[in-house]
């Protein structure tokens, strides 16, 4: 598998796991904002997997 | 455990209505044009099926019933049954009856129309064929009636959707430089297939909003669905994505019924409290899903799960292939569109002449109802409708001459050179209904849209330039004289 692909997967994978741990917490508890953390860190991976695939 | 369970009836009605609509196009095309392409004296004989593989390769009712006859009723059987699926037959029934009588109905649907998918060959060669087998084969299992859908196939839908989308855009980033450096639409409505009455004015946008619109698309197919599987709204606005998507793609070309399928397959990324505040519609009061319609839906995910590592091993590979099954029943496939992008469009004008010893003034084209002959006519818009000739035309006018895929096209010359009626019934027009021509030639030629400017002086869609001769003058007595009858080798 290319890097760029398991970028995407992985963040991909992170993406829906912190949405879903995110709902099922209540805000603002540690396990929310861990939620949230792994949600941002799935949205970077996806932009760093896609972006690195780009030659502007 | 999987959320929302018991909360998905209006999703499971708007999913079938619309699933039902395009089996009843697709079988009305089947029942139009199977038999000219693929039938018993079909470009493609259906003997030839019969004769290349066996049932168990290739199942299909006309592998044990090779006639016209058979495969007409199979095409007007689908027609009413898809019918009835449209008006919600089953759920007439008093509830006992409603789930068995819907499987029954949608286990027949697949079943006819894997029969014209698997018999169809080079005529049924997309991807779109297999998806709608495999969109059917899970519908089957949905239920009917008052009781909920299983939330199981609900997600197994959810899955085909993933597969379809991340398989085109992974497809795509692999595939072709242009996908990369942001410039495959500057070429891609031209060039696409069939090209529909806006593809011009795409074309024609600034090539600066083709590059946003390229990163949109990896976006859209790479990254949004991921959130498939996400909790409402996320689910929800990943569908609103992917349908705006798919609706500008209906939009700017004829992609048969690609992009109305994957909308259909949105709909299960809702559900009914999100229908209901989107729609003005309302789920009437529901019941349990029936455990024995459960208990087969956890089987049904078992055999998807299994089903399922090939294609995804191939979705994750570096040589991702598209469009395949991996299983006759084409029950688990891969998915993906465009994996290159051609920067010219070729088209082949075939021409005919009622003259022994033709002048050039001669010669007079017919005219297909997808492809474009004239440079004077405006693109027309046919999808969801599929024109399958069309898209075999556009395949072969890649070459410079017809390769091993293009078996059918001497069998397409002899059928015009005999005026043949049922493949006359493909094309738009036919310069000589009164008698047959005395030759045909194919030329092939480089069509571009036409520039903001000419387009505005001339009224002119295309303009052209001749680049080569696809297949050289040929008679009837020359078809005779190579011996091979409608399937002779005249190239």
């Amino acid at each position: 598998m290319e890097r760029f692909v398991q970028f995407i997967v992985a963040g991909g994978l992170a993406l829906v796991a912190g949405l879903w741990g995110s709902q099922l917490t209540a805000p603002p508890s540690q396990a929310w904002l861990g939620s949230v953390a792994v949600v941002v860190g799935g949205v970077i991976a996806l932009a760093v997997g896609i972006n690195s695939q780009i030659e502007y | 455990m999987l959320p929302e369970a018991g909360s998905y009836w209006l999703v499971r009605f708007v999913f079938r209505r619309g699933l039902a609509v395009i089996y009843l196009l697709a079988f009305l095309v089947a029942a139009t044009q199977f038999r000219p392409l693929a039938g018993e004296d079909g470009l493609l004989p259906i003997t030839e099926y019969v004769e290349s593989t066996t049932f168990w390769e290739r199942p299909s009712l006309f592998y044990l019933f090779p006639t016209d006859r058979a495969i007409g009723l199979a095409a007007w059987t689908g027609v009413a049954l898809s019918a009835v699926a449209l008006l919600a037959g089953p759920y007439w029934l008093p509830a006992p009856y409603a789930v068995p009588a819907s499987m029954l109905l949608w286990l027949l649907l697949w079943g006819l129309y894997q029969s014209f998918v698997n018999a169809g060959r080079v005529f049924y060669g997309y991807g779109w064929e297999s998806m709608l087998l495999e969109t059917g084969f899970l519908a089957v299992f949905l239920g009917a009636g008052p009781s909920q859908p299983p939330v199981v196939v609900i997600w197994l839908l959810k899955w085909l959707l993933f597969r379809n989308m991340f398989g085109a855009g992974l497809i795509k980033i692999r595939g072709d430089d242009c996908w990369r450096d942001l410039t495959c639409l500057d070429y891609h409505y031209e060039t696409q297939p069939i090209p529909n009455p806006l593809s011009w004015f795409a074309h024609r946008l600034p090539n600066r909003l083709h590059r946003l619109e390229t990163l949109g698309n990896h976006v859209v197919e790479l990254a949004v669905p991921f959130l498939y599987f996400a909790p409402q709204p996320f689910a929800a606005a990943a569908g609103v994505a992917t349908i705006g998507f798919q609706g500008w793609l209906m939009l700017t070309g004829n992609f048969a019924f690609l992009n109305a399928l994957t909308i259909v397959q949105s709909v299960t990324l809702f559900s009914d409290g999100v229908l209901t505040s989107l729609l003005p519609i309302a789920a009437p009061a529901t019941t349990a899903t029936p455990a024995w319609l459960s208990a087969a839906s956890i089987l049904l995910a078992i055999l998807v799960a299994a089903l399922s590592i090939r294609p995804t091993a191939n979705m994750l590979s570096e040589m991702q292939v598209m469009n395949s099954s991996f299983d006759p029943l084409k029950l688990v496939n891969t998915y993906g569109a465009f994996g290159s992008v051609t920067t010219d469009r070729f088209q082949l004008v075939v021409e005919g002449t009622t003259a022994s010893n033709p002048t050039e003034d001669d010669w007079q084209p017919y005219e297909f109802k997808g492809q474009p002959v004239r440079t004077d006519e405006r693109p027309p818009q046919w999808a969801p409708y599929h024109l399958r000739l069309d898209w075999q035309l556009w395949f072969a006018a890649m070459r410079p001459q017809p390769g091993p895929r293009q078996r059918w096209f001497s069998s397409f010359l002899a059928a015009l050179l005999n005026n043949d009626a049922a493949t006359l019934s493909l094309l738009a027009s036919n310069p000589f209904p009164d008698e047959p021509p005395e030759q045909l030639r194919v030329l092939r030629y480089r069509y571009r849209f036409t520039t903001r400017e000419a387009r505005a002086e001339t009224g002119d869609w295309w303009r052209r330039e001749r680049v080569g001769t696809y297949v050289m003058p040929v008679s009837k007595a020359d078809l005779r004289e190579g011996g091979f009858g409608r399937r002779r080798r005249v190239f």
